[in-house]
Protein backbone atom coordinates (compact mmCIF):
# COMPACT_ATOMS: atom_id res chain seq x y z
CA UNK A 1 0.00 0.00 0.00
CA UNK A 2 1.23 3.50 -0.77
CA UNK A 3 2.03 6.05 1.91
CA UNK A 4 -0.47 8.65 0.64
CA UNK A 5 -3.52 6.64 1.53
CA UNK A 6 -5.56 9.27 3.33
CA UNK A 7 -7.85 10.23 0.49
CA UNK A 8 -10.82 12.52 1.05
CA UNK A 9 -13.05 9.47 1.06
CA UNK A 10 -10.91 7.75 3.71
CA UNK A 11 -10.95 10.88 5.87
CA UNK A 12 -14.74 11.06 5.55
CA UNK A 13 -15.01 7.42 6.63
CA UNK A 14 -12.72 8.04 9.62
CA UNK A 15 -14.74 11.11 10.61
CA UNK A 16 -17.93 9.08 10.27
CA UNK A 17 -16.57 6.26 12.46
CA UNK A 18 -15.63 8.74 15.19
CA UNK A 19 -18.99 10.51 14.89
CA UNK A 20 -20.88 7.20 15.03
CA UNK A 21 -18.96 5.98 18.08
CA UNK A 22 -19.32 9.23 20.03
CA UNK A 23 -23.04 9.47 19.15
CA UNK A 24 -23.62 5.84 20.10
CA UNK A 25 -22.05 6.34 23.52
CA UNK A 26 -24.11 9.48 24.13
CA UNK A 27 -27.28 7.58 23.13
CA UNK A 28 -26.44 4.65 25.41
CA UNK A 29 -25.77 7.03 28.30
CA UNK A 30 -29.06 8.87 27.74
CA UNK A 31 -30.91 5.53 27.65
CA UNK A 32 -29.14 4.29 30.80
CA UNK A 33 -29.92 7.50 32.68
CA UNK A 34 -33.58 7.52 31.70
CA UNK A 35 -34.03 3.83 32.62
CA UNK A 36 -32.07 4.20 35.85
CA UNK A 37 -34.98 4.37 38.27
CA UNK A 38 -37.05 1.57 36.72
CA UNK A 39 -37.79 -1.58 38.69
CA UNK A 40 -36.69 -3.71 35.77
CA UNK A 41 -33.65 -1.91 34.42
CA UNK A 42 -32.85 -4.37 31.61
CA UNK A 43 -36.40 -4.25 30.26
CA UNK A 44 -36.56 -0.48 30.58
CA UNK A 45 -33.29 -0.09 28.63
CA UNK A 46 -34.50 -2.50 25.93
CA UNK A 47 -37.59 -0.32 25.44
CA UNK A 48 -35.60 2.91 24.93
CA UNK A 49 -35.45 4.03 21.28
CA UNK A 50 -32.07 5.67 22.04
CA UNK A 51 -30.54 2.22 22.66
CA UNK A 52 -31.81 0.88 19.36
CA UNK A 53 -30.61 3.96 17.49
CA UNK A 54 -27.22 3.39 19.11
CA UNK A 55 -27.21 -0.27 18.07
CA UNK A 56 -28.05 0.70 14.47
CA UNK A 57 -25.18 3.20 14.52
CA UNK A 58 -22.97 0.43 15.87
CA UNK A 59 -23.82 -1.83 12.93
CA UNK A 60 -23.28 0.96 10.39
CA UNK A 61 -19.98 1.81 12.05
CA UNK A 62 -18.76 -1.79 11.75
CA UNK A 63 -19.47 -1.73 8.01
CA UNK A 64 -17.81 1.69 7.64
CA UNK A 65 -14.79 0.42 9.56
CA UNK A 66 -14.39 -2.64 7.32
CA UNK A 67 -14.74 -0.48 4.18
CA UNK A 68 -12.17 1.92 5.64
CA UNK A 69 -9.71 -0.91 6.33
CA UNK A 70 -9.95 -1.95 2.69
CA UNK A 71 -8.62 1.51 1.74
CA UNK A 72 -6.29 2.44 4.59
CA UNK A 73 -3.80 0.34 6.59
CA UNK A 74 -4.83 -0.43 10.16
CA UNK A 75 -1.69 1.34 11.41
CA UNK A 76 -3.11 4.64 10.13
CA UNK A 77 -6.83 4.08 10.68
CA UNK A 78 -6.57 2.73 14.25
CA UNK A 79 -4.85 5.73 15.93
CA UNK A 80 -7.22 8.13 14.15
CA UNK A 81 -10.46 6.41 15.17
CA UNK A 82 -9.02 6.20 18.67
CA UNK A 83 -9.56 9.96 18.79
CA UNK A 84 -13.00 9.00 20.14
CA UNK A 85 -11.26 8.75 23.53
CA UNK A 86 -10.90 12.52 23.27
CA UNK A 87 -14.29 12.96 21.57
CA UNK A 88 -16.44 11.12 24.11
CA UNK A 89 -15.34 13.11 27.20
CA UNK A 90 -15.63 16.39 25.24
CA UNK A 91 -19.08 15.44 23.93
CA UNK A 92 -20.13 14.36 27.45
CA UNK A 93 -19.21 17.80 28.74
CA UNK A 94 -20.94 19.60 25.84
CA UNK A 95 -24.15 17.60 25.48
CA UNK A 96 -24.64 15.81 28.81
CA UNK A 97 -23.27 18.67 30.93
CA UNK A 98 -20.97 16.26 32.74
CA UNK A 99 -18.35 18.02 34.82
CA UNK A 100 -14.95 16.51 35.48
CA UNK A 101 -12.56 17.91 38.06
CA UNK A 102 -9.34 19.38 36.60
CA UNK A 103 -7.45 16.30 37.79
CA UNK A 104 -9.94 14.05 35.99
CA UNK A 105 -9.69 16.15 32.80
CA UNK A 106 -5.93 15.66 32.89
CA UNK A 107 -6.58 11.94 33.36
CA UNK A 108 -8.94 11.79 30.36
CA UNK A 109 -6.38 13.66 28.24
CA UNK A 110 -3.64 11.23 29.32
CA UNK A 111 -5.87 8.29 28.36
CA UNK A 112 -6.53 9.84 24.94
CA UNK A 113 -2.77 10.30 24.38
CA UNK A 114 -2.08 6.76 25.54
CA UNK A 115 -4.72 5.21 23.30
CA UNK A 116 -3.46 7.27 20.34
CA UNK A 117 0.10 6.01 20.95
CA UNK A 118 -1.07 2.41 21.11
CA UNK A 119 -2.91 3.01 17.85
CA UNK A 120 0.30 4.40 16.32
CA UNK A 121 2.10 1.25 17.36
CA UNK A 122 -0.33 -0.64 15.09
CA UNK A 123 -1.63 -3.12 17.62
CA UNK B 1 -13.49 3.54 47.12
CA UNK B 2 -13.18 4.54 50.74
CA UNK B 3 -15.56 5.38 53.55
CA UNK B 4 -16.15 9.00 52.52
CA UNK B 5 -19.08 8.28 50.20
CA UNK B 6 -22.53 7.08 51.10
CA UNK B 7 -22.67 3.28 51.16
CA UNK B 8 -24.01 1.82 47.88
CA UNK B 9 -27.78 1.62 48.09
CA UNK B 10 -28.49 -0.91 45.39
CA UNK B 11 -26.94 -3.99 43.84
CA UNK B 12 -26.20 -1.99 40.70
CA UNK B 13 -24.44 0.81 42.57
CA UNK B 14 -22.35 -1.74 44.41
CA UNK B 15 -21.23 -3.55 41.26
CA UNK B 16 -20.84 -0.71 38.73
CA UNK B 17 -17.21 0.05 39.66
CA UNK B 18 -15.95 -3.57 39.80
CA UNK B 19 -17.71 -4.24 36.49
CA UNK B 20 -16.01 -1.23 34.90
CA UNK B 21 -12.55 -1.83 36.36
CA UNK B 22 -12.37 -5.63 36.15
CA UNK B 23 -15.16 -7.26 34.14
CA UNK B 24 -15.00 -4.99 31.07
CA UNK B 25 -11.21 -5.31 30.57
CA UNK B 26 -11.49 -9.08 31.10
CA UNK B 27 -14.30 -9.36 28.53
CA UNK B 28 -12.29 -7.24 26.07
CA UNK B 29 -9.26 -9.49 26.45
CA UNK B 30 -11.45 -12.55 25.89
CA UNK B 31 -12.96 -10.90 22.82
CA UNK B 32 -9.55 -10.05 21.33
CA UNK B 33 -8.19 -13.54 22.01
CA UNK B 34 -11.24 -14.99 20.24
CA UNK B 35 -10.80 -12.48 17.40
CA UNK B 36 -7.17 -13.51 17.03
CA UNK B 37 -8.18 -17.18 16.73
CA UNK B 38 -10.86 -16.29 14.17
CA UNK B 39 -8.39 -14.20 12.16
CA UNK B 40 -5.83 -17.04 12.19
CA UNK B 41 -8.48 -19.57 11.14
CA UNK B 42 -9.75 -17.40 8.27
CA UNK B 43 -6.36 -16.27 6.91
CA UNK B 44 -6.69 -15.78 3.16
CA UNK B 45 -10.50 -15.64 3.10
CA UNK B 46 -11.54 -12.30 1.53
CA UNK B 47 -13.55 -10.06 3.86
CA UNK B 48 -17.24 -10.04 2.98
CA UNK B 49 -20.52 -11.77 3.70
CA UNK B 50 -18.89 -15.16 3.17
CA UNK B 51 -16.17 -14.28 5.71
CA UNK B 52 -18.79 -13.35 8.29
CA UNK B 53 -20.77 -16.57 7.72
CA UNK B 54 -17.59 -18.65 8.01
CA UNK B 55 -16.59 -16.78 11.18
CA UNK B 56 -20.01 -17.39 12.76
CA UNK B 57 -19.60 -21.13 12.20
CA UNK B 58 -16.36 -21.18 14.22
CA UNK B 59 -16.68 -21.70 18.01
CA UNK B 60 -14.30 -18.74 18.46
CA UNK B 61 -16.57 -16.64 16.23
CA UNK B 62 -19.58 -17.55 18.35
CA UNK B 63 -17.52 -16.71 21.44
CA UNK B 64 -16.85 -13.27 19.93
CA UNK B 65 -20.57 -12.59 19.53
CA UNK B 66 -21.34 -13.84 23.04
CA UNK B 67 -18.56 -11.78 24.61
CA UNK B 68 -19.64 -8.65 22.74
CA UNK B 69 -23.23 -9.08 23.97
CA UNK B 70 -21.98 -9.54 27.54
CA UNK B 71 -19.77 -6.50 27.13
CA UNK B 72 -22.78 -4.46 26.02
CA UNK B 73 -24.91 -5.66 28.96
CA UNK B 74 -22.16 -4.83 31.45
CA UNK B 75 -21.55 -1.45 29.82
CA UNK B 76 -25.22 -0.48 30.14
CA UNK B 77 -25.13 -1.34 33.86
CA UNK B 78 -21.98 0.77 34.29
CA UNK B 79 -23.54 3.71 32.41
CA UNK B 80 -26.54 3.77 34.75
CA UNK B 81 -24.22 4.64 37.63
CA UNK B 82 -21.10 6.35 36.30
CA UNK B 83 -20.49 9.44 34.18
CA UNK B 84 -19.88 8.64 30.50
CA UNK B 85 -16.70 10.74 30.39
CA UNK B 86 -15.17 8.83 33.32
CA UNK B 87 -16.44 5.39 32.33
CA UNK B 88 -15.35 5.66 28.69
CA UNK B 89 -11.83 6.77 29.61
CA UNK B 90 -11.51 4.06 32.26
CA UNK B 91 -12.64 1.48 29.70
CA UNK B 92 -9.33 2.18 27.90
CA UNK B 93 -7.76 -0.11 30.52
CA UNK B 94 -8.80 -2.88 28.14
CA UNK B 95 -6.05 -1.74 25.72
CA UNK B 96 -3.46 -2.27 28.45
CA UNK B 97 -4.91 -5.69 29.26
CA UNK B 98 -4.97 -6.71 25.59
CA UNK B 99 -1.31 -5.70 25.20
CA UNK B 100 -0.42 -7.69 28.32
CA UNK B 101 -2.34 -10.67 26.93
CA UNK B 102 -0.74 -10.45 23.48
CA UNK B 103 2.65 -10.35 25.20
CA UNK B 104 2.05 -13.21 27.64
CA UNK B 105 -0.33 -15.50 25.69
CA UNK B 106 0.70 -14.96 22.08
CA UNK B 107 4.32 -13.90 22.77
CA UNK B 108 3.95 -10.91 20.48
CA UNK B 109 6.65 -8.24 20.79
CA UNK B 110 5.75 -5.08 22.71
CA UNK B 111 7.33 -1.82 21.54
CA UNK B 112 8.15 1.44 23.25
CA UNK B 113 4.98 3.15 21.95
CA UNK B 114 2.81 0.44 23.49
CA UNK B 115 4.66 0.69 26.80
CA UNK B 116 4.43 4.50 26.80
CA UNK B 117 0.77 4.42 25.76
CA UNK B 118 -0.09 1.83 28.41
CA UNK B 119 1.64 3.89 31.10
CA UNK B 120 -0.28 7.01 30.00
CA UNK B 121 -3.58 5.10 30.12
CA UNK B 122 -2.90 3.65 33.57
CA UNK B 123 -1.81 7.06 34.86
CA UNK B 124 -4.83 8.77 33.34
CA UNK B 125 -7.27 6.17 34.63
CA UNK B 126 -5.83 6.48 38.14
CA UNK B 127 -6.28 10.27 37.98
CA UNK B 128 -9.91 9.85 36.93
CA UNK B 129 -10.74 6.96 39.25
CA UNK B 130 -9.11 8.35 42.33
CA UNK B 131 -11.44 11.34 42.15
CA UNK B 132 -14.65 9.62 41.10
CA UNK B 133 -16.23 9.12 44.50
CA UNK B 134 -19.16 11.46 44.09
CA UNK B 135 -20.05 10.77 40.50
CA UNK B 136 -23.13 8.69 41.11
CA UNK B 137 -26.00 10.97 40.12
CA UNK B 138 -27.65 12.22 43.28
CA UNK B 139 -31.19 11.80 41.97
Amino acid sequence: MSSHVLTAEALRLIAFCIFAEVSRELLFKVAADSAQDSDNYALAVALKPAVWLGIVLWAVEVVAWVVLLQKVPLSIAFPLVNLNYAGVPIASALFLKERLRPKQMLGAALVAVGVFCIGLAGI
Amino acid sequence: MDGKTNPPRTFRQKWAAPLLWIALPALSVGYQVAAKHVALALTGVPVGVDWVLKALRLPWGQAMVGLELMNFAVWMVVLAEIKLSSAFSISALSYVMVILASWTVFHEPVGMLEIFGSAAIVGGVLLIGGESKSETPSK
